[in-house]
């Protein structure tokens, strides 16, 4: 990316008037705003769904199938509509987006972990474990993820403890790539040395002293490995091998829907607006915090 | 450059290795073949004899060996529902993937290119900006979502194409045309970002303050420069297409490997998922390498045998 030079002005001065309203918006794009608003919504519903659903997202009322949303000849009792068991489209909207949005959280904090700690581990040891972790990070980057995951799926059967773990892993090779060259140039850097002089030991200077340091490329990382999470997610339960039924999560509806396309466009249609606008509203942000923190990583 | 081509194959076969090695440990991991095979009624001789004869009952290393001599062999057990080789059940379908994969390739690499390069000559125009936001939305919609809008368009609404299905060219175009949009948008915007960054450099000013031909600095300056990062995402691509495959495959009833691969986890025919996941391990680690050498054609100074540092 390239930095952005309209700030500076022509007289030479570094400092230029600004009024009030375009500072803000330079910082603050509206995009940006609006990204955080939603994402903000998203973590709302999740963490309230319960008390947000107008009814159960599992109940299911035979006499009101199909049922279109309010403003296509549905009426307010469904606002969303209903699917083909009449169930509430808004109410099943309203929990997949809390599963979906935990279940990334969730995974991201793994791969990051996972990440930050081979990272270091082959920033420490160099040599032959440097090479074993790059070795294993060059396997990664050539195979899908998608179909190892699949693969796994596949062999090991599906449970939510074992789908998030394996969500988990998507993205640990980014993470590892980052902490891995953050922590060997931090290790030359005056602090780490000060640390080790003074008798601290590895962990101590590579959790107290460096991990504080590079946070923040790492959080920026973190951001941007949540809309792949996301869809992958999404993806693998759409085609019926991710999250299984009672459970519900956005590409779950989206595959359920699909059937009705002709009929029901509705079922599928909301929840995937609510992916792609979510995944958009991350991407906003975490390019927008990359730019403002750290141009450095790509 | 025969250090640089041996050191890319070295590290092909090491990649290949982790892959058959992932393969067999998900195998071992889903337990013992004897206990799914049989139910617990089955007497225990019945079930060691059946260990003994497919030496289930030998070391971890020596289990580890045989599976590496089978694979290398293409013995890959059977396909639990068509009852013959799991190779050839997969193989069946690969002609119908490739018939996507392959277009597909093609279409978005041209069109990538050729609209990262517009961008990147006329920065900050409209055209540009159109071909960015545009291309935000391209690695932001899931490729389901993308597949099921272009049916409900295409096929439901106006009833030009048909939904799915293989029997005429006509089916082939919203799946080619769903993993295209996606694909392009991300090779445009790594065109121009790479175009961007090479037309600041000075030996293109030069090159236009001596008078070259703007025509002839595009070609012959900048593209050779700015080639690298568009092979690398070519090579990123390719895995996405596969992964994007299995979900536009399932969409559009396309009798390919991706759906193969859906319905064999569905119905637990672990022989063909298996086939699946080393037959495209192969392609991939094989289209790397293939990446890797065009590096060295493209580049001399890539020649030197050093990889990337991370």
């Amino acid at each position: 990316m390239a930095i952005e030079q309209d700030g500076l002005s022509t007289d030479g001065s570094v400092f230029t008037e600004k009024s009030g309203l375009r500072a803000f918006l330079q910082t603050w794009p509206p995009m940006v705003i609006l990204a955080i608003v939603w994402l903000g919504l998203m973590v709302f519903i999740a963490i309230f769904a319960p008390l947000l659903t107008p009814y159960d997202f599992m109940a299911v009322d035979v006499l009101a199938r199909l049922k279109p949303p309010v403003f296509f000849g549905g009426t307010f009792n469904h606002v969303l509509g209903t699917d083909q068991l009449g169930r509430d489209v808004l109410s099943r909207a309203i929990a997949s987006i809390r599963v979906s949005i935990t279940i990334a959280l969730c995974a991201t904090l793994i791969s990051t972990i996972v990440g930050v700690t081979l990272g270091f581990i082959a920033a420490y040891f160099r040599g032959w474990v440097d090479q074993v972790v790059l070795t294993i990070v060059d396997a990664q980057l050539a195979m899908p993820f998608m179909i190892i995951a699949i693969a796994v799926l596949a062999f090991l059967g599906n449970s939510l403890p074992i789908f998030v773990m394996l969500l988990g892993l998507y993205g640990w090779e980014q993470v590892t790539r980052i902490a891995r060259g953050l922590a060997i140039s931090a290790n030359t850097q005056g602090y780490a040395a000060a640390a080790r002089e003074i008798g601290a030991s590895p962990g101590r200077i590579y959790l107290r002293h460096i991990l504080p340091n590079i946070s923040a490329t790492i959080v920026i990382a973190m951001t941007l490995n949540i809309p792949g999470v996301i869809l992958l997610e999404s993806s693998l339960s759409f085609l019926g091998i991710g999250l299984q039924p009672p459970q519900t999560s956005l590409g779950n509806m989206v595959g359920y829907g699909r059937d009705y396309i002709q009929s029901a466009p509705w079922i599928m249609l909301m929840p995937s607006a609510v992916i792609v606008v979510t995944t958009l509203s991350v991407s906003i942000m975490g390019d927008w915090l990359r730019d403002r923190i750290d141009p450095t990583v790509k | 450059m025969l250090q640089f081509v041996s050191t890319r194959f070295l590290r092909a076969l090491v990649t290949l290795f982790i892959i058959v090695t992932f393969a067999f440990i998900v195998l071992r991991l889903a337990g013992d073949p004897a206990e799914r095979f049989f139910d617990p009624a089955t007497p225990q001789e019945v079930v060691d004899a059946f260990r003994h004869e497919w030496g289930l009952d030998q070391p971890i290393w020596v289990q580890f060996y045989r599976y590496i001599i089978a694979v290398l062999h293409g013995d890959l057990g059977n396909s639990m529902r068509e009852n013959r080789p799991a190779m050839e059940t997969v193989l069946a379908r690969l002609p119908a993937t490739l018939w996507i994969m392959v277009p597909t390739l093609f279409l978005k690499t041209i069109i990538g290119v050729a609209a990262g390069m517009t961008a990147a000559l006329y920065r900050n125009s409209t055209f540009d900006r159109l071909i960015m936001s545009a291309s935000v939305f391209g690695f932001t919609v899931p490729a389901f979502v993308l597949a099921l809008v272009l049916a409900l368009i295409f096929a439901v609404q106006l009833r030009w194409l048909p939904s799915g299905g293989y029997a005429t060219p006509y089916h082939m175009i919203l799946p080619i045309a769903t993993l295209s949009i996606a694909g392009a948008a991300t090779v445009a915007r790594y065109t121009r970002s790479s175009m961007v960054e090479v037309l600041g450099r000075p030996f293109v000013r030069t090159a236009a303050a001596k008078g070259v031909r703007s025509k002839q600095v595009v070609t012959r300056h900048v593209l050779p420069n700015a080639a690298i990062p568009i092979v690398t995402v070519f090579g990123f691509m390719l895995g996405n297409v596969v992964g994007g495959a299995v979900v536009v495959e399932s969409v559009f009833s396309w009798p390919g490997i991706g759906r193969l691969l859906v319905s064999s986890v569905q119905s637990r025919d672990l022989a063909v998922v298996q086939v699946i996941l080393l037959l495209i391990g192969v392609m991939m680690v094989f289209s790397n390498l293939f990446i890797d050498l065009l590096y060295g054609l493209i580049d001399p100074r890539m020649r030197g045998g050093k990889t990337q540092a991370a």
